[in-house]
């Protein structure tokens, strides 16, 4: 039975549904760090005003809400990645404060009689929930029907809120934990090519050059030259730091013995979205067998597989960053106007990079899809 | 994020809402017949009414609160505006639609504010048809801080650079701006239009006193975007006769040292906005989109409609919702194809926008064009570069070539053929051209002789009278159109091509020349009342900021430089008002002074009207006593007027009155008399006359007068010669005797 | 104890095979009861009247035979079940397929929680959940996969697909309702010639599509948006089994940079780990090198036997080097549940190959893990790696 559906009434957290969803839309709030922590934000707003009888009704609200702003802005996809998250928490607390026999999945008469249901401390539970899920595909299947009693849900909001706090202090500290194992990835004297800017990259090295002696290369990120940033964020914190163009990635690369990339979003099977030039830096990196090390929090990691098909996921920003419009336009008299394409995104190959570091640990990128499965539940793989 | 900086800004030093004026009404007929039955800011661009983006565009900068000034068909605009997403009250922004039917321009719609007191602070003033991802909320914090300094700064015109011939630029319609560079006040504004082009500009001279840099930009768009503050509405009202923002409020502003207010501008580098002023803009606009200048706001982001789009290789938009693409169909690069679509065998679509729910039949080609909602076009047609109207019906195999314009409802064809730049629209046109119109009922019967247009079996269809002469606001229509039908590559070939062939004709009618320019006003352009206002401000040059001195500043009506035609209409004018109302003749030499400078023509133009007029006020039969009395009061009444004119060009102004009186066969006869009488009144003297004799041009044909009636006047003139020779010598001899 | 014996004539097709088991020491608890049942014959009236995929057509067998089983407990019962999946495995020429069935039913007997004191009712119980998962399981998870395939196939695709799978069959006919305008190129697949069937049935819904030579895959892959195949089952290292062609296809497309995608229920995932194409379960080594090799037979290890024909002595060798003893299985379409097909590529053999020397050929091959980009399966879309971890969850105890 489909729970009923409840709404939102409160007018203040209406008003700031909607500004995040404009906001999103007219790309007020972009970045994956960004996006995530007003989520979140919102999330903890929402879970706090919602009148609820139970937490099917407000998983369901949270599921519509938050396709309402994954349309605003698919690209964005720590959007969809905070809202899973949250909602696994909600998941979770509710099984630990109503009991483990109201969590719908594992109720199953079928289920595998030796896999411990919930709770179980999270490392153990981890590696044992793709078994419980597998078994769940016959078993769930065979169960029609089954009888659901509906738990005082509203008791537990303390806990969710305070679960979904867990969350935002969780990306507030998420540069540090990418940062802490730097000095296990660095060594002294080498030469890391970086690109773009990256809060989280900028850490990370920081952290390291605390320890090691090391020379950074960033190249410059056209047309956003974000990369500029980075090199004197990086010089300021006494780190030796040469800025290049983009052009010279690929002569310089055999002095490189590392490449530290961002990410915009971490895919399934174990690709990336990131800033637009470091697929070149990767395949580059690969053609001299130089290690490529990608630096995310975990809350990039998003469930997706299909989307580096679609050429618009890349996200093509205007032509105005490239060329002005003056000379864009419409050209000399006569002259064909020019056509701009300006992605914002690369997609990298998964197996063009070596290893993940995230918060959460560091990963070669085909275990992505478990890290997935782990931090994610099944039934949220579509909001 | 700039926007969110600007929310806590708004939030810490005062709770001001920010408005926004929009003005949905431009009074234009460029979009006629199109914009027949819908009004012009509902028009589809890119599949979203214009007025949304423009809205989006305010939503953009944090406006909260949006007064949208209609007039024609206020209800669809009402119901509009009702219907969006911004209606709705979590979206944050408060749409006020007010309905003036009696603005009829810019300045009634300022007034009107201003009597309705809705404005509480700095405000943004923007056309309903504008596309824009500026961060508008920049250039009024920009403002405000300006206004915090000055209190006179009352106006910040956003304007965008872009380079002299691009695409969004509208030619003949463009602006010069003076401005200061350290501060980016606008110290003078000069409209410029395309035809007749124009040379030189005049900057009043304390420009340069009182700024020590100034620059001269020929490369600014014009946004049609200004932040005004609530002195604005004001000043309108207080100087009623400003109907235009541009040419009357800004030249208004910064040529009166009365007023001592200032207009700043704001130069644009990154962002785009642009306004559709015509068929050209609305293809440039379309492109501009479509080529992702307006991102965040294109298909597939933030679309203002809200429709969703897959965006593919090549500019390619396809909407997410039901649209139905053959197998064997091709969409070329650039093409939007709107929601429900449906695109059948072998069809080509490049470089167009396709509307929701339209149908493109088997085998058509759609090229450079726009296809409104719930087009039907049927199997084999060709259709290129024009703008196809909301359900029209096109049969099968028919042709549409460039610059179309083909209004709601209409159907055509089957095998229709129609030419360049026509105008087709379901209900008759204006009456006035009855020869043009179609008699539907009989659907076959064709009213028009002409090889480039076959309507087709059944049409229902009235062909929109060709431009030439008829209608003032046609020229300025096919004009823009020819431009927007090559959006892309060869804009300035199509111009050039226009000028031979549209406006070719026109070119010896100074009106429909000027009225094919009309309508630059950036807010109303009205057809109807064009003319009459044009007349009543050319009529009316005596006004106060005319007659500075020296011509320090550029007089209202010289907007323009005119053709000579067109100045001799306005000198002649002039100097009947100065005889009717007994001017002295110096006040008539100023007036004609200024105008000769505003128009840009020689000296020996000016002499010409003015003999030639001084000619014609000599009345009665050809040849008879009454016209030879005539002559000399006349003469003397106006030799003073002469004599300043003519000065040392004597010679010069013989062959002038010759040529007058022997292009005119009334006076052919009185030559002799007219010379005489210059002689006596001292405009001319016998050495003059010598030498008028002797020079080689007196004795041939000049202009309309033959070489025949110039021998006549020149025998007169060797008769009259010999005549004062003797009246001199006798006169020195009475001298001598008186002595 | 209903146990109504096979017919006498099918019984006669199966002896043989029995004959051949016999060598092969007889499971423990071969049980009374259920001598008289023929989970084979069973399993072949499932495939062949209600047109189940192979592993469902198991399960369908498991399921009857618990049903007729006599056993009165659950270790019992097990062992009966053990007794009848290995029956079935050996029963059949290529049970690759069906014995990812038969563990996945019979991991589910034994992992069930028994609810009900009464065996019986328990055994009840499961039957009904057999039958409504062979009912249902097979459609639910093609439309499942489908739905997830609809992402991978973009507007105006080219897709390369081998042979004839169902699940890719619907996919395809998926993304054409959703009007996507897709071309698909079909290999023919040698030696049953399916290619020809999703050709026909391509057509008869006016998806443009044309046949290819198997040998013509490597000339038309740069044209190739993505390919698509299905599989017969998908082995734990995330590798696939596929009618033979597939490990070309996928080597082919990997040199040229084209995904690859399996698209597989999860009842065909396999708990076996073939480390090469000869590793492959229940199956035996096909084309050997002949033994009279002219440099052997230099050595004299072996006196060449010149007077056979080349083919006949591969086909007594191919049938000694099988260690088991099962024969060469003479029709290798047999267990297909479209006979039309097998006549079709019986009656057309390829021009200068005798139908011996096509015999000689395996009928699945095994494509490697790393040629392939995802598994789209109806529990999900997994990475090759991922299917290990699946399965490790439905069998790891």
């Amino acid at each position: 039975m489909p729970p009923e559906t409840i709404t939102i009434r409160d007018k203040p957290t209406i008003k700031q549904i909607e500004s995040l969803v404009s906001r999103l839309r007219r790309r007020q709030v972009i970045g994956a760090q960004e996006t995530a922590h007003e989520t979140a934000l919102l999330l903890r707003q929402i879970v706090s005003v919602a009148r609820f009888s139970s937490i099917e009704q407000l998983i369901q609200l949270i599921k519509s809400i938050a396709r309402r702003l994954i349309d605003a802005n698919p690209k964005e996809f720590a959007v969809g990645n905070i809202v899973r998250r949250v909602l696994r928490l909600i998941r979770e607390e509710c099984v630990a404060a109503l009991g483990p026999s109201d969590e719908p999945s594992t109720s199953s008469p079928f289920s595998v009689p030796e896999t411990p249901a919930y709770p179980n401390p999270p490392d153990l539970a981890a590696p044992s929930r793709p078994q419980l899920r597998a078994t769940n595909s016959l078993a769930t299947f065979m169960v029609m029907g089954n009888q659901r009693k509906k738990p005082l849900a509203i008791t537990v909001k303390p806990l969710l809120i305070q679960a979904i706090q867990e969350v935002i202090d969780e990306l507030e500290t998420v540069y540090e934990n990418v940062a802490k194992t730097a000095r296990d990835h660095i060594y002294d004297g080498e030469i890391i090519l970086t690109l773009s800017y990256s809060r989280t990259i900028e850490q990370f090295l920081k952290s390291a050059a605390r320890d090691r002696h090391f020379t950074v290369i960033v190249a410059e990120t056209a047309p956003s030259y974000s990369g500029r940033l980075m090199a004197t964020a990086l010089s300021s914190a006494n780190i030796p730091t040469v800025l290049i163009p983009d052009s010279s990635i690929y002569p310089l690369m055999p002095r490189i013995t590392k490449v530290i990339l961002g990410a915009h979003a971490i895919l399934a099977n174990g690709g990336l979205f990131t800033q637009c030039g470091c697929a070149l830096a990767a395949a580059a990196a690969r053609a001299h067998s130089t290690p490529v090390v990608v630096c995310a929090g975990q809350f990039k990691l998003t469930p997706a597989w299909n989307l580096y098909h679609e050429y618009a996921a890349l996200d093509f920003a205007g032509p105005e960053k490239v060329i002005s419009f003056e000379e864009g336009g419409g050209g000399e008299r006569g002259g064909e106007p020019l056509g701009v394409i300006n992605p914002i995104y690369d997609y990298v190959k998964p197996e063009l990079v070596d290893v993940l570091i995230t918060n959460d640990g560091d990963h070669p990128p085909p275990y992505v899809y478990r890290l997935i499965k782990e931090t994610y539940d099944d039934e949220d793989m579509q909001l | 994020m700039p926007a969110r900086d600007t929310q806590k800004d708004k939030g810490s030093e005062e709770e001001e809402v920010l408005q926004a004026v929009v003005l949905a009404d431009s009074f234009n007929t460029r979009f006629k017949p199109l914009t027949l039955n819908t009004p012009r800011c509902l028009l589809p661009i890119c599949n979203v009414p214009m007025l949304l983006w423009t809205f989006e565009s305010l939503a953009l900068a944090g406006v909260e609160q949006i007064f949208v000034f209609c007039n024609a068909h206020s209800d669809q605009v009402k119901q509009a505006i009702s219907t969006s997403r911004f209606a709705q009250p979590a979206s944050g922004v408060n749409i006020v639609p007010i309905v003036s039917p009696r603005a009829m321009s810019v300045g009634d719609a300022m007034r009107e504010l201003d009597e309705k007191q809705l404005i509480s602070s700095d405000f943004i003033l923007v056309a309903g048809d504008v596309v824009s991802n500026l961060q508008i909320d920049e250039v009024v914090k920009e403002h405000k801080e300006r206004r915090k300094k000055n209190k006179d700064a009352i106006m910040t015109m956003v304007v965008k650079r872009s380079g002299a011939f691009h695409r969004t630029r509208p030619v003949g319609d463009t602006s010069l701006y003076v401005l200061d560079p350290a501060t980016s006040e606008c110290v003078h504004y000069e409209p410029i239009l395309a035809e007749p082009s124009k040379r030189a500009i005049m900057l009043p001279r304390e420009v340069m006193e009182k700024h020590h840099d100034v620059e001269v930009r020929n490369d600014l768009i014009d946004c049609s975007i200004d932040v005004c503050s609530v002195d604005v509405p004001v000043l309108f009202s207080e100087n009623f006769d400003y109907q235009d923002l541009r040419r009357d409020f800004v030249h208004g502003v910064l040529t009166s040292d009365l007023l001592g207010k200032s207009i700043y501008c704001h130069v644009v580098e990154q962002g785009y906005a642009a306004r559709v002023r015509d068929t050209k803009s609305y293809a440039a606009v379309s492109k501009d989109i479509i080529s992702r200048w307006t991102f965040p706001l294109v298909p597939g982001d933030n679309l203002p409609g809200g429709d969703e789009y897959e965006y593919r290789r090549g500019n390619r938009y396809i909407s997410k919702d039901n649209v139905m693409l053959s197998r064997t169909c091709t969409i070329g690069n650039d093409t939007i194809i709107g929601p429900s679509a449906r695109i059948h065998d072998n069809a080509r679509i490049e470089n167009s926008v396709i509307g929701p729910r339209c149908s493109v039949g088997p085998g058509t080609i759609i090229r450079d064009s726009f296809i409104w909602d719930d087009a039907y076009i049927d199997a084999g047609c060709v259709i290129e570069g024009s703008i196809i109207g909301q359900a029209v019906h096109i049969g099968t195999g028919s042709t549409v070539k460039k610059g179309c314009l083909i209004a709601e409802g209409t159907k055509l064809g089957p095998k229709a053929v129609i030419g360049e730049f026509k105008r087709i629209s379901r209900e008759k046109p204006p009456a006035e051209e009855e020869e043009d119109e179609e008699d539907a009922a009989d659907g076959a019967v064709n009213g028009i002789m002409d090889a480039t247009l076959e309507l087709g079996e059944h049409a229902e269809a009235y062909v929109w009278p060709d431009t030439v002469g008829a209608d003032a606001g046609a020229d300025g229509k096919s004009s823009s159109v020819a431009r927007d039908a090559d959006s892309e590559d060869e804009e300035t070939e199509a111009w050039g091509n226009l000028k031979h062939l549209r406006l070719a004709p026109c070119f010896c009618n100074s009106t429909d020349l000027w009225t094919g320019d009309e309508g630059f006003d950036p807010y109303f352009s009205d057809t109807d009342s064009s003319e009459d206002e044009e007349e009543s401000s050319l009529a009316s040059p005596a006004s106060g900021v005319l007659l500075t001195p020296s011509g320090d500043s550029i007089p209202d009506f010289s907007l323009a430089p005119r053709s000579s035609a067109n100045f001799r209409s306005e000198c002649i004018s002039s100097l009947e008002r100065a005889l009717a109302e007994g001017h002295t003749v110096d006040d008539a030499a100023i007036e004609l002074k200024t105008l000769r400078m505003a128009s840009n023509v020689t000296m020996t133009e000016v002499r010409d009207v003015v003999i030639e007029f001084v000619v014609g006020l000599v009345k009665g039969e050809p040849g008879s006593a009454a016209q030879k009395n005539n002559i000399s009061p006349v003469v003397e009444r106006w030799a003073e007027l002469i004599i300043n004119l003519v000065a040392s060009e004597r010679v010069e102004s013989l062959l002038l009155l010759q040529k007058t009186c022997a292009r005119l066969p009334n006076y052919l006869s009185a030559f002799k008399f007219f010379l005489y009488a210059f002689y006596n009144e001292d405009i001319v003297d016998s050495p003059s006359i010598r030498a008028w004799l002797k020079d080689p041009r007196s004795r041939e044909g000049m202009g309309k007068a033959s070489q025949a009636n110039m021998e006549v006047c020149w025998k007169q003139g060797a008769q009259t010669l010999a005549v004062i020779e003797a009246d001199e010598e006798s006169g020195e001899d009475e001298e001598e005797d008186s002595e | 104890m209903l146990s109504p014996s096979p017919s006498p004539s099918s019984a006669g097709a199966e002896t043989e095979d029995d004959d051949q088991l016999a060598p092969l020491p007889a499971p423990p608890g071969h049980g009374q009861g259920q001598g008289t049942f023929d989970v084979v014959q069973s399993y072949r009236s499932h495939l062949s009247d209600e047109d189940l995929p192979m592993p469902i057509a198991a399960v369908a067998a498991l399921t009857e035979l618990v049903e007729r089983s006599s056993a009165q407990t659950m270790s019992q019962l097990v062992h009966e079940l053990q007794a009848g999946a290995h029956k079935l495995k050996q029963g059949t020429a290529n049970p690759i397929s069906l014995s990812a069935g038969c563990d996945l039913f019979v991991r589910y007997v034994t992992t069930t929680r028994q609810e009900h004191d009464d065996f019986a009712q328990h055994k009840r119980s499961l039957v009904d959940q057999g039958r409504a998962y062979a009912k249902e399981l097979p459609t639910e998870s093609r439309d499942k996969i489908s739905r997830f395939a609809l992402g991978f196939i973009q507007d105006d695709a080219v897709i390369l697909t081998h042979s004839y799978s169902r699940v890719v069959m619907q996919a395809l006919l998926a993304a054409h309702r959703a009007r996507k305008r897709i071309s698909v190129y079909v290999t023919e697949a040698r030696p049953r010639s399916l290619g020809v069937k999703t050709v026909h049935l391509l057509e008869r819904f006016q998806i443009p599509c044309t046949l290819i030579l198997d040998t013509a895959v490597a000339y038309i892959m740069d044209k190739v948006d993505l390919v698509l195949v299905g599989s017969e089952a998908v082995v734990e290292s995330g590798g696939l089994i596929n009618a033979v062609g597939t490990a070309g296809l996928a080597v082919i497309a990997k040199d040229s940079g084209r995904p690859f995608y399996a698209l597989v229920e999860s009842y065909k995932f396999l708990r076996h780990f073939p480390l090469n194409q000869y590793d492959l379960p229940y199956m035996p080594t096909y084309l050997p090198l002949p033994a009279q090799h002219p440099s052997r037979a230099a050595l004299g290890l072996q006196t060449p036997s010149l007077l056979l024909s080349r083919a006949s002595s591969l086909a007594s060798l191919a049938g000694s080097a099988h260690g088991t003893g099962t024969p060469m299985p003479l029709s290798p379409a047999r267990d297909q549940p479209k006979p039309g097909a097998t006549s079709a590529s019986a009656s057309t053999p390829a021009p200068g190959m005798t139908k011996e020397q096509i015999d000689q050929n395996p009928e699945v091959d095994y494509t490697r893990p790393e040629l392939i980009s995802l598994v789209v399966s109806d529990v999900g879309i997994l990475t090759p790696q991922g299917v290990s971890g699946y399965l490790v969850g439905v069998f790891a105890d």
